[in-house]
């Protein structure tokens, strides 16, 4: 029971105790909004739907995920941005992929955070406030809770698609030279000498690796040579494979493994030195 | 105070302020919800082979490449030696460059022999062109085509 009552604690402690710097939410939501807009903003434009009902819904999507992006009234329109995007997803059939589902996800859990109190019209505003009262700045400190949700979405979907793939038609390599057959056509890889073997090494490695990351990205001490393998797998797959968002967004959300005080103080480092002229 | 200093007595400031009961039990229900929707929701997908739209799975991939075909075209002289064509050459395609993976590819027993029937048009109705082709299935290559002749 003592136990029992110790891993409540410890759950309850990590997941909606964590009150840090909101400098790592501000920039994932800044990014969420560019690489959502990239994904969708293109079959949203007005011209693109003339029913009052579609030009009232595509407005309001921009409305809500821009005033998101620059900060403005932050809460209010993260949360509008949030229930939007759920609702775009679900009535755009073009729009159902894993990686605007994670886009999706995203949103909702940045939004339960306070990411404007970070690199936001939020923050300028409330320092300018501060100045004119002579009171000390607002703190860019709050609950992440929100943040450790992201966390465990990307381990889900490492673990996930890990799990998919455990299969012999996988593990021999059999379907990655599907891939490239798929989308490299025109070569004839079977008179490659080691190109199965190269295939399934290549399958075993992305099995392992999506097993370590679902997991690893935890333990600092594995965190620092994680993260860079992982970014040079997104890397890979951006660039042997159409999968447009997803890989930034990956790499973008790694933002919620790095402790946010770490982020805060890399940021603060950063500008040591600097005289404003 | 220096920006470090000054973060930290913000933190404890911020750890210091008691919030209500009821906000804790709601952020403490929210969190547990989401958390079990996306820990269980792929495994109600993928493990129980569950329906609907409600949970997703994370099957990226997982039909790419699948129905895909290598194939090999040949003509068979009289003499029994085998010249191997390239169909892409022959059907006037450049091999790398220039077209669409879609269009370079070649899907389904129907795609080979919808290939098949191009390039015997191109080389004329006397020729005895034949194919080996295999095809992708979820498990790895299955053989298609041995030797056949294309009519």
């Amino acid at each position: 029971m003592k136990t029992l009552l110790r891993l409540l604690q410890r759950y309850y402690n990590w997941g909606l105790c964590y009150r840090d710097s909101t400098r790592s939410v501000g920039l994932i939501r800044i990014g969420l909004v560019l690489l959502i807009w990239s994904e969708w903003a293109g079959k949203l434009i007005l011209c693109r739907d003339v029913r009052p009902s579609g030009i009232l819904l595509n407005s309001a999507f921009f409305l809500f995920t821009g005033l998101m992006c620059i900060g403005l009234w932050t809460r209010v329109s993260s949360i509008g941005a949030a229930i939007l995007v759920s609702i775009m997803f679900n009535i755009h059939q073009s729009f159902k992929h894993h990686h605007t589902f994670l886009l999706v996800m995203v949103v909702c859990f940045i939004a339960l955070t306070p990411c404007g109190r970070s690199y936001s019209l939020d923050r300028w505003l409330a320092l300018r406030r501060s100045l004119k009262s002579g009171l000390p700045p607002p703190p860019e400190i709050g609950n992440l809770w929100g943040l450790r949700l992201i966390a465990i979405q990307l381990s889900m979907v490492y673990f996930w698609t890990g799990y998919e793939k455990l299969y012999w038609g996988f593990l021999s390599g059999a379907r990655i030279e599907l891939l490239a057959y798929n989308y490299y056509a025109g070569y004839d890889y079977a008179s490659i000498p080691g190109f199965s073997i190269l295939c399934s090494v290549i399958a075993i490695t992305t099995v392992t690796l999506e097993f370590l990351l679902a997991f690893g990205l935890y333990i600092p001490r594995f965190r620092k040579y994680l993260m860079p393998a992982g970014i040079v797998l997104h890397v890979l797959f951006y660039l042997l494979l159409p999968i447009r968002t997803f890989t930034l967004a990956m790499i973008l959300l790694y933002l919620a493994f790095i402790p946010a005080s770490s982020v805060h103080h890399f940021i603060d480092n950063m500008h040591k030195g600097y005289e404003p002229a | 105070m220096t920006p470090a200093n000054q973060y930290q007595s913000d933190k404890t400031a911020m750890e210091e302020i008691a919030e209500s009961k009821l906000a804790i039990v709601c952020r403490v229900v929210a969190f547990t919800l989401l958390m079990l929707y996306v820990v269980f929701g792929p495994f109600y997908k993928q493990v129980l082979k569950g329906r609907g739209n409600l949970f997703r799975s994370w099957q990226m991939y997982h039909t790419r490449g699948i129905d895909v075909c290598d194939v090999q075209f040949y003509i068979r002289h009289p003499d029994e030696r085998i010249e191997h064509i390239d169909h892409l050459q022959v059907l006037g395609r450049d091999k790398l460059l220039g077209s669409h993976h879609h269009s370079r590819r070649i899907m389904g027993e129907r795609g080979v022999l919808r290939v098949g029937q191009r390039i015997r048009q191109k080389m004329g109705g006397a020729v005895d062109l034949r194919v080996n082709a295999r095809i992708g299935t979820r498990d790895g290559w299955k053989t298609l085509y041995v030797d056949k002749r294309i009519e």
